[in-house]
């Protein structure tokens, strides 16, 4: 009977504060449903036999780690919110005769409808939009074997105890906040603590170094692989400094606006600042939180498009050839020559030519117009920066490549950068100095990149003696070989149809395999499937994990703007009493508003046109060099998340005029 | 000469929203206040002086009857003025104050005159002089939620004030008020009463009352007695209101 009792109030409870739980509702329901799908797709038993699939299941498992961590983060901020907007309401019970135990026990009940609507809900979703979310998965994906999607036993299993569990937490959260709120505060609702905030110089200032330092990291970091840790550096430090600064430095500048008397006291000032100074210090945490998410969304969804639609250039970034052959030893070209072109031949593909050459590649550090051989054990993250790989080609290997006549003296050398330069007439590699005959602006094997993974030097010298020499050298400067690799490359492109080139790789390479040797093959469209589930897996996690973070974005933004909307209500309602008129009302809601949900978004855009060269060469890492590609897509991601947010401020904005009028 | 404030025969008829039953909150009231007078309005709960104000401070309409101030009709005004209106000639002091606690005291004060556009140096200029009178110069720098009731109320008269309004309209302002507050902030009215401002005064309080220069009765919508202060003490006025009272509220009527 008394159970039931309960019950029934929890339910009449919801109802009745229908226009916050209902957000919350469809907050926890979309949370459940990315959660599940992520797992549930990473645990399909049909990827088993798809190449590539492995890092398809660690890029989706890793995804629901995320979706969790956020859930967490999420629903206990915006319980956080809904449990403050209530207090009046939870105050009242206490004065009506019910004990803190009976509060929470009407508490479990709403928290346990709640869990169970979001629960069932994600689910329910999950069994409608599965296959939709999982066909588009596939597309993406390139892969065209059609397997069924089934929800996955034990992915519901960890789903529905992680977030029960996680209920159950929040339900502790509000035990706890109940057992620390006096009755006669609560009744007092959302009215404490209405002092004006102090301005902290020292939170301003950090606020300050931590975004300047960060953005100085990403504009100023050169090699993609520094960029990889300094990458979440920078993150952590945006992190910080937008806290800081939205929670410091808005006010220390809304003070700075205050103490011009000039400024401070014209009609159209003089409401904005003061009210947003005091409702910085309230939305402080709020707006730093939009502001972030917004920016993760950003980065999240330019990247990962830039890095789908750059697969083909960066697939051709990292296999220069269709096919490349590599052995240690010499490679015995004229075999390889008619075998590959009978091949070709047999699968309706053309061979325009061959290369062959023999390399050597010593791994070094520039500095000035000194290139000084470096073994792995030595270096540091500080060398990433000025590392290069130095590939060394005598003039008869250059020449037998570009059909050319090379003449070069023994100390003599003809450079090619694919990035950077080495300025002055000479170049030294170790002790040794070498006469800089030409630069080359294109060599056949090679070309010149914006950014690329590895900075990398081609040394023309004149023979096989010279190269040795180098060879020497190195091991004389580090006392070891481990950083030299000498091997043979063979590598051709091929025309013709995708399908013909992959059964041509595939006959190719059992050619290739020489018993006895190490003699390889790497061919391109071999790879392309593992790229294409790698990137199309990322863009899929990349959007799904937009669109929960843009929710939260959402639901944060809806929030401030209701219970914002009851507290301006009063104050709007003796602005009027003391003669403004509504249309005056009007204008100062609006511009307060206005101020106060686009600095978050102007925040993030900063942010995101500061990260840009960072993000630029982390994409490198990937293979993706094209910087313009990222521009695009980084462009129109900002642009459709502006008109989104946009969308979403004058939805939300419309519920808080109809509170404050 | 014509007087201030000018109430002619103002009727307010609301209609209940449900069954579209009329309800007449005024039934024809008419009264004048002269340049300089304190007038004190009283009245039972539900005996329409809170309609009354709100049509005489422009917030309502009547349904028939006109209000003039200083000769101009508050009807006839245009909705576009009237906020505009309103700043520029009433003064309005709350029973809750209606401070914002966004802003200290000072600012409270200020706000109608940035509302209506006025020079910083000059909005200090007139603050001063009026700070000192209330005696809340060292609070000014406070905010609302640091000061106690009557120190609120006395910088919600200061707002009322200073813009040199034609009248001060004052809703309950002891309402909220201990014994001792409510006595400074009565004391304070008879002070600025005295320096030729107008002040209309709604109250149920008697002592509230006491202080004024003339007191009207209300009572089911018309005007019933007024008593004008003439010689008498504030004590001797006290009297004669509760004696006035108590007739309304046993339903005599009043024989001089």
């Amino acid at each position: 009977m008394s159970r039931f009792f309960y019950f029934k109030m929890a339910l009449t409870n919801l109802k009745k504060n229908k226009n916050t739980y209902i957000p919350y509702i469809i907050a926890g329901i979309s949370t459940v449903f990315t959660f599940l799908m992520l797992l549930s797709i990473s645990a399909n038993k049909g990827f088993e036999d798809i190449r590539g699939a492995s890092t398809l299941k660690v890029i989706l498992n890793f995804g629901a780690i995320v979706v969790g961590v956020f859930a967490v983060s999420f629903l206990f901020y915006a319980n956080g919110f809904l449990f403050k907007k209530r207090k009046k309401e939870l105050g009242l019970y206490s004065i009506l005769g019910l004990e803190r135990k009976h509060v929470a026990r009407v508490l479990f009940h709403e928290t346990m409808l709640t869990a169970l609507m979001s629960i069932v809900g994600g689910m329910l979703l999950a069994v409608v939009f599965g296959k939709l979310s999982f066909l588009l998965l596939l597309n993406i994906m390139n892969i065209s074997s059609i397997f069924p999607f089934t929800l996955d036993m034990g992915s519901v299993r960890i789903t529905v105890v992680f977030f029960a569990a996680l209920y159950f937490a929040v339900f502790m959260d509000n035990v706890v906040r109940l057992r620390f709120t006096k009755v006669i505060n609560m009744l007092h609702g959302e009215q404490e603590g209405e002092k004006e905030p102090k301005t902290s110089v020292l939170k301003a200032i950090l606020g300050v170094i931590c975004l300047g330092s960060a953005y100085y990291i990403a504009v100023t970091v050169k090699s993609p692989l520094s960029a990889i840790y300094l990458f979440f550096i920078a993150v952590l430090l945006v992190i910080f400094g937008t806290f800081f600064l939205f929670s410091a430095g808005s006010i220390a500048i809304l003070k700075l606006l205050k103490k011009n008397k000039k400024f401070y006291y014209k009609s159209k000032n003089f409401i904005s600042i003061s009210g947003m100074i005091y409702r910085m210090k309230q939305n402080a945490k709020g707006l730093a939180n939009i502001c972030i998410l917004s920016t993760m969304v950003i980065v999240m969804i330019s990247g990962t498009t830039a890095l789908y639609f750059g697969q083909e250039s960066t697939l051709r970034y990292r296999y220069p050839f269709d096919i490349i052959v590599y052995n240690s030893e010499d490679i015995d070209a004229e075999m390889l020559d008619t075998k590959a072109a009978s091949l070709a031949a047999e699968y309706n593909l053309t061979i325009d030519r061959t290369y062959d050459y023999r390399i050597i590649q010593i791994l070094a550090t520039v500095s000035g117009n000194s290139v000084i051989p470096r073994s792995y054990g030595s270096m540091d993250v500080n060398d990433f920066e000025s590392l290069y790989d130095v590939d060394v080609l005598t003039a008869e290997e250059y020449d037998k490549m570009e059909g050319t006549q090379t003449t070069l003296s023994e100390n003599e050398v003809i450079l090619f950068l694919i990035n950077g330069d080495i300025s002055g007439d000479t170049v030294q590699f170790g002790d040794m100095t070498f006469q800089v005959k030409e630069k080359l602006d294109e060599m056949a094997i090679a070309q010149k990149q914006n950014i690329s993974l590895e900075s990398c030097i081609y040394m023309i010298v004149k023979d096989q003696a010279v190269a040795d020499q180098m060879k020497i050298e190195t091991i004389k400067q580090l006392g070891t070989d481990d950083s030299i690799i000498e091997r043979s490359k063979y590598c051709f492109n091929l025309n013709g149809e995708v399908e013909d080139k992959i059964a041509f790789a595939n006959a190719f390479n059992s050619i290739v395999r020489v018993d006895g040797t190490d003699q390889r093959m790497e061919s391109l469209d071999l790879n392309r499937d593992e790229w294409f589930s790698t990137f199309g897996g990322l863009l899929f996690l990349g959007v799904f994990l937009g669109l929960i973070f843009m929710m939260a974005t959402v639901m944060i933004i809806y929030f401030k703007q209701i219970s914002e909307g009851y507290q301006d209500r009063g104050r709007f309602i003796i602005m009027q009493k003391v003669g403004m008129s509504r249309k005056e009302v009007r204008a100062t809601i609006q511009k307060q508003i206005l101020m106060v949900f686009f600095l978050p978004l102007l925040t993030a855009f900063i942010h995101m046109a500061f990260a840009f060269p960072i993000i630029c060469r982390l994409l490198v890492v990937f293979g993706l060099v094209n910087t313009t590609l990222t521009l695009i897509c980084t462009l129109s991601t900002v642009l459709a998340f502006a008109i989104i947010y946009i969308l979403v401020y004058s939805l939300t904005a419309r519920a808080y005029y109809k509170l404050v009028s | 000469m014509m007087s201030l404030l000018e109430v002619k025969s103002v009727k307010k008829v609301y209609t209940t929203r449900l069954g579209g039953q009329q309800c007449q909150a005024l039934s024809g009231v008419s009264f004048s206040v002269e340049e300089g007078e304190y007038v004190a309005i009283m009245g039972e709960s539900g005996s329409g002086k809170t309609t009354l104000l709100n049509i005489i401070a422009s917030l309502d309409k009547p349904t028939s009857g006109e209000v003039l101030l200083d000769g101009q009709n508050l009807a006839k005004i245009k909705d576009k003025q009237i906020s505009a209106f309103r700043r520029d000639n009433l003064g309005f002091v709350f029973q809750d104050f209606n401070l914002l606690d966004t802003f200290s005291l000072r600012d409270n004060i200020f706000l109608p005159l940035v509302l209506a556009g006025k020079k910083y140096e000059e909005m200090e200029a007139r603050l001063k002089p009026i700070a000192k009178e209330l005696g809340i110069g060292d609070l000014l720098d406070k905010y609302p939620y640091e000061v106690s009731g009557g120190q609120k109320q006395r910088a919600a008269v200061a707002r009322a004030i200073i813009t040199n309004p034609k009248l001060v309209l004052a809703d309950e302002p002891t309402g909220a008020l201990d014994s001792k507050a409510a006595m400074r902030l009565l004391e304070t009215f008879n002070k600025i009463n005295e320096s030729g401002q107008t002040i209309l005064m709604v109250t149920h309080s008697t002592k509230a009352a006491s202080h004024a220069g003339r007191v009207l009765f209300i009572k089911d919508g018309e005007v019933f007695h007024q008593i004008y202060r003439g010689r008498k003490t504030n004590d001797e006025m006290y009297q004669k209101i509760a004696e006035t009272l108590t007739v309304i509220t046993t339903g005599g009527d009043i024989h001089e």
